[in-house]
């Protein structure tokens, strides 16, 4: 798969409450309607709708559970491009050590922390994530809008940050190639 | 005469002996002591002087009186001798009596001594503990001081703890609602109302030659097609919003139970009012029902038939049900076993109704018993407070009713049963 060509975008949803799973689906995974072919040819004037990004998305209500499909993910090499990550979720891990642990194996990885109320000030996550791009904070209860912005933005990042990755790699071996030739 | 001149010589040495002798008691012991002794002495010499002037009446040989002076001054010599012995004894018995009472009289002071030096070290003590009492008894102060603090601390954090776990679960119910309101929202802008009119008008335009447009124009022909998809496409659109709106009337009384469980803990007046204790019970069932589901705790029901509803306060009772599936909760949690289970039996029996949870969780031993219902007594290791039981202890007794504690130990699981009256046993600080 080319970095730039991505025709569904896979979205990891972790958060110990299944309702919010839901939320999510019925943000993310709207369909086009069944009747825009039909209306394009008989009204002229028909006002035209943008085509929705069908994103893919899964979701996890542990931590350690999200942790397991990113390790499948990665290993399908089919990755998520983002995830959004609440902060509660008992028993098990909260958000940010969910966070830390998804970065270890997949360091491309944009977040965004969920959260009711600040569990965690700015402070605390630049202290244990440094400054970093890859996280966004999203205050609930969230506006459908807010979402799918964040989803359409950050896959967008995640995918210009491949592109350079793999335009970099592919400049390096060219470099090799011609020094070899040189020789 | 030679004889005569040896015993007159001999007698007076022995005359000088007898008053060198005196001389040397008398110096010793005193006149005192030895005066009569010696008046007694001289007498006898006086009276052998006296004698040896009657020698010749007394027709004496020549001589003889002069021996029997001799004699009799050595028998005064013997007892003075023997005198001075005597005294010597005496007086060595008297310094040793004396000595004796020396010896004693030093004890004495000695002993007085030590028992003053001991009964000032004592004396010294009793202050010292004085001193430790007043301030054992001040530390004592302190730390009730510190434990009305610590108790006054733990209730706000528990109404903290209360305050954020409210904010966290209508937040999240909110955004259940919040997603669903946009979701309407935006399909009831797709919905296709304007294209409905303009087929309708396309229809109108033909009206002359409905027959003719709707089968040989190549847009009129496709529209009995898009007017029939539309209204299964109509159809599903209500069914969806339909259920979208149930979805939202139900978290928006989900957000009124859990304020509703509550408001309790903000001192909000009891009202009496009507309840089915049944569901009531089932209310509580429901507001916990996702963390019951999630730490895979499985709810038994046995319920009694026919159970009358009763006059109540129905927060107070909801406060304390809720309470006691939390604690039901977290016992079967912590015991960490496969089958995780509560059982709810509600019976009816003398004007009351009984409302008893038993869990398979960690027990309680029974020295716990006793404390379980103390205000600030915790055996949660994390979270908990001690006022959940307590306060639902106090607010039962304020409903008529009661709130009883059963264990048969750790590891047996524990029952709690709420007893509700039938109807409110007025209370004088309320009417």
């Amino acid at each position: 798969m080319k970095p730039t060509e991505i025709i569904a975008p896979r979205i990891l949803v972790i958060d110990d409450n299944i309702a919010i799973h839901e939320d999510f689906r019925k943000i993310l995974c709207v369909g086009n309607s069944p009747l825009g072919g039909l209306e394009n040819e008989l009204f002229d004037s028909a006002p035209k709708v943008a085509e929705r990004i069908p994103f893919r998305v899964d979701s996890a209500s542990q931590g350690q559970e999200a942790l397991h499909y990113v390790e499948k993910a990665v290993r399908d090499e089919d990755p998520y491009t983002v995830a959004f990550v609440d902060v509660r979720m008992p028993p098990g891990w909260d958000g940010v050590e969910t966070i830390e642990r998804i970065w270890r194996i997949c360091p491309e990885m944009q977040c965004v922390i969920c959260t009711a109320y600040s569990d965690y000030s700015w402070d605390e996550i630049t202290s244990r994530f440094g400054y970093t791009d890859n996280l966004l904070i999203l205050k609930k209860p969230f506006e459908s809008a807010e979402v799918l912005q964040l989803a359409h933005a950050l896959t967008r990042k995640w995918a210009l940050g491949r592109q350079v990755r793999f335009c970099l790699e592919d400049l390096a071996l060219t470099e090799q190639q011609d020094k070899t030739e040189i020789r | 005469m030679n004889n005569l001149n040896i015993a007159s010589i001999g007698s007076g040495l022995l005359e000088a002996g007898v008053a060198f002798y005196a001389m040397r008691l008398t110096r010793l012991y005193g006149s005192k002591r030895v005066g009569w002794s010696l008046f007694v002495a001289f007498a006898l010499l006086a009276l052998l002087h006296i004698s040896q002037f009657m020698g010749p009446w007394l027709n004496l040989a020549g001589g003889g009186e002069q021996i029997i002076y001799a004699v009799i001054s050595a028998l005064i010599l013997v007892g003075m001798a023997h005198l001075e012995s005597t005294l010597k004894q005496f007086d060595h018995a008297e310094g040793a009596e004396e000595r004796a009472n020396a010896e004693m009289e030093a004890r004495v002071k000695q002993q007085t001594s030590q028992l003053m030096r001991a009964n000032e070290e004592l004396e010294e003590k009793a202050a010292t503990l004085r001193t430790e009492v007043a301030h054992r008894r001040q530390m004592q102060d302190q730390m009730e001081q510190t434990h009305r603090e610590l108790l006054a601390a733990s209730r706000q954090a528990g109404m903290s703890e209360v305050a954020t776990g409210v904010l966290h679960n209508v937040g999240n119910v909110l955004n259940s609602v919040n997603v669903s309101a946009a979701l309407v929202a935006d399909h009831l802008t797709a919905l296709n109302v304007e294209n409905l009119a303009r087929a309708a008008s396309m229809m109108r335009e033909h009206a002359g030659d409905i027959g003719h447009f709707l089968t040989n124009d190549h847009k009129g022909k496709r529209l009995p097609d898009y007017l029939s998809q539309l209204a299964s496409h109509l159809w599903d659109e209500r069914t969806l919003l339909l259920k979208e709106i149930g979805f939202v009337r139900s978290k928006i009384e989900h957000i009124k139970e859990i304020v509703a469980a509550q408001q309790n803990y903000g001192k909000a007046l009891g009202v009496a009012e009507k309840v089915r204790v049944e569901e009531l019970v089932e209310d509580v069932l429901r507001i916990h029902a996702s963390e019951l589901l999630q730490h895979g705790v499985q709810i038994q029901r046995d319920y009694a038939t026919g159970l009358p509803e009763v006059i109540t306060d129905k927060h107070k009772a909801l406060q304390i049900l809720l309470n006691l599936i939390t604690n039901a909760k977290h016992a079967c949690v912590e015991s960490r076993q496969e089958s995780k289970r509560v059982t709810v039996r509600i019976t009816n029996g003398e004007e009351r109704i009984r409302v008893a949870m038993t869990d398979n969780g960690v027990g309680i031993p029974t020295e716990n018993l006793k404390k379980i219902f103390n205000h600030g007594f915790t055996t949660r290791k994390n979270g908990g407070h001690g006022f959940g039981l307590h306060s639902g202890a106090l607010t039962a007794k304020e409903m008529g009713g009661s709130l009883l504690a059963h264990s048969d130990g750790p590891g047996t699981g524990a029952t709690f049963t709420l007893e509700i009256p039938l109807k409110v046993v007025s209370n004088p600080s309320k009417s």
